[in-house]
């Protein structure tokens, strides 16, 4: 998918419209997904992905201008997943996510690609990267980290999947 | 990879929320929930919030104007008076460019002499050894004729006798203002001084940036007796002659170039032999403010007193516009 809305000359508020609807239709769901592989919380996912898609509605003038507006979207809907994951993390005194509470395609998403043992931070950092494979330098910017940050989160990342596999091989 | 990745992340959204319509109100529903100020401002004209640093920020910009005050203070006061060595000839005292009187009530004649000194006029040595300064070798002339008492006016000048010239005392207008004319001094009176004498020195060469206005008030003691000050219309001349051996009659004028140069206000006598007057430079042209003194002897002597004895107080006052 590339949107590109920096090609557009001229930007009338209907077209402005028209492209955030076309933004919306392509990458809702996509990023409902993201949040909720981010923090294996569905509820939570989805208002986060609609405060995202609300909050770039408002500023869609800038936004929209973006070569890529859905990951935008994708990044500030993680941080207000992972926002309210600690928050709720706090309140419940969890360590983390019950993964009985998981759905199949999550827990079979977190398996297929090494997040179990990841942090929500960390989950996002991979699967940001991954996702239309992404640099380094990118997702930093995206996730609003610094590029070491975001190596350390993925070096610790593949860490923690080779200690789990060393564990589960015998 | 990603491709993989992109469609089991759609699916986990679609399984999610599957409803998009739905979705898609809960979005415009949370769009319009801005705050009140976004949707009334544009955002060019949004008024400025508080930052985080907005403290921070101010108190480094006061601390920069009280720095740059601290050190621009130097320049904007007027340099401080430094002790003149004796000098010869006619000793003048010279007002501060900034028009102070040079015989504030309780300096005296030390605080003429501290007044003066800022012109930095260089001063031979002199063996008469009198405290005023500003000297200038030009400046020397005869002594004037009210001269005769001008030993009491100084103490440094406590040695000297009656030939001594009188301090002349010269009240200028501020550096911004035009210069003063030459006054013509009143036959028989000080010696007139030049009106450059004033713009010489440093204070005339970097005038200050903020002049200050002519005092309203000049105050005239007795050690200002023979002196000619340089007043402008509409500044007042307070005579203030303190009580000592003897009593003072009421300050008077005594000579004027043209009438009304002078105007008394008020004046009188006390009980404890002291004067007192305050005059108002009326219009352009000198006038002698004279006032007598009586000595102690004569004021419980039934005789009359003999003019020799008496301690004639002269100030030759000049009026500009």
């Amino acid at each position: 998918m590339s949107i590109s809305a920096a090609a557009i000359p001229m930007r009338t508020e209907a077209v402005e419209e028209v492209e955030f609807e076309h933004v919306f239709a392509e990458a809702y769901h996509r990023v409902v997904g993201l949040v909720t592989a981010v923090t294996g919380d569905e509820s939570l996912a989805e208002d986060a992905a609609q405060e995202a898609f609300a909050r770039a509605y408002q500023r869609w003038n800038r936004v929209g201008r973006l070569d890529r507006p859905d990951l935008w979207i994708a990044r500030v809907a993680s941080r207000i997943a992972i926002d309210g994951w600690r928050k709720r993390r706090r309140e419940t005194a969890l360590e983390g996510t019950d993964r009985g509470h998981l759905s199949d395609d999550v827990q079979r998403l977190w398996v297929r690609w090494q997040l179990e043992r990841l942090s929500p931070m960390q989950r996002a950092t991979v699967l940001l990267h991954c996702w239309e494979g992404r640099p380094v330098a990118e997702v930093a910017t995206l996730l609003g980290r610094s590029q070491a940050t975001v190596r350390t989160h993925l070096l610790l990342g593949r860490r923690r999947f080779r200690g789990f596999v060393r564990e589960e091989a015998p | 990879v990603s491709r993989d990745l992109e469609r089991e992340l759609e699916a986990i959204g679609r399984r999610v929320s599957p409803r998009l319509d739905h979705a898609r109100s809960a979005v415009t529903r949370a769009a319009e929930q801005v705050p009140e100020e976004r949707r009334l401002w544009p955002w060019s004209m949004r008024p400025l919030r508080p930052r985080p640093m907005a403290g921070a920020v101010a108190s480094l910009a006061a601390g920069a104007v009280i720095a740059a005050a601290v050190m621009l203070g130097p320049l904007v006061r007027p340099a401080t008076p430094a002790p003149a060595p004796p000098t010869s000839g006619a000793p003048v005292a010279m007002a501060s460019d900034l028009g102070q009187p040079t015989t504030a009530p309780g300096t005296g004649p030390a605080g003429a002499a501290g007044s003066a000194s800022p012109l930095g006029e260089p001063s031979p040595p002199s063996p008469a050894a009198t405290p005023a300064v500003g000297p200038d070798p030009g400046m020397t002339g005869p002594p004037p004729a009210s001269a005769a008492s001008a030993p009491s006016a100084a103490p440094g000048a406590a040695g000297g006798g009656p030939d001594q010239a009188a301090p002349i005392v010269t009240a200028s207008p501020p550096p911004t203002e035009a210069p003063p004319t030459p006054a013509a001094s009143p036959p028989g009176g000080p010696t007139p001084t030049p009106a450059t004498w004033s713009q010489r020195g440093p204070a005339a060469e970097a005038p200050s940036p903020t002049p200050t206005p002519a005092p309203t008030r000049i105050t005239l003691t007795e050690a200002d007796r023979g002196t000619t000050i340089h007043v402008r219309r509409g500044q007042q001349i307070e005579v203030d002659l303190s009580a000592g051996p003897g009593a003072w009659t009421e300050p008077a004028v005594r000579q004027s170039s043209a009438a009304g140069v002078l105007r008394l206000g008020s004046g009188g006598t006390r009980s404890d032999g002291s004067a007192h007057a305050l005059f108002t430079a009326a219009s352009d042209g000198s006038a002698t403010v004279h006032a007598d003194r009586a000595p102690a002897a004569c004021a419980t002597s039934a005789a009359p007193c003999p003019a020799a004895a008496a301690q004639p107080f002269d100030v030759t006052v000049v009026v500009t516009g």
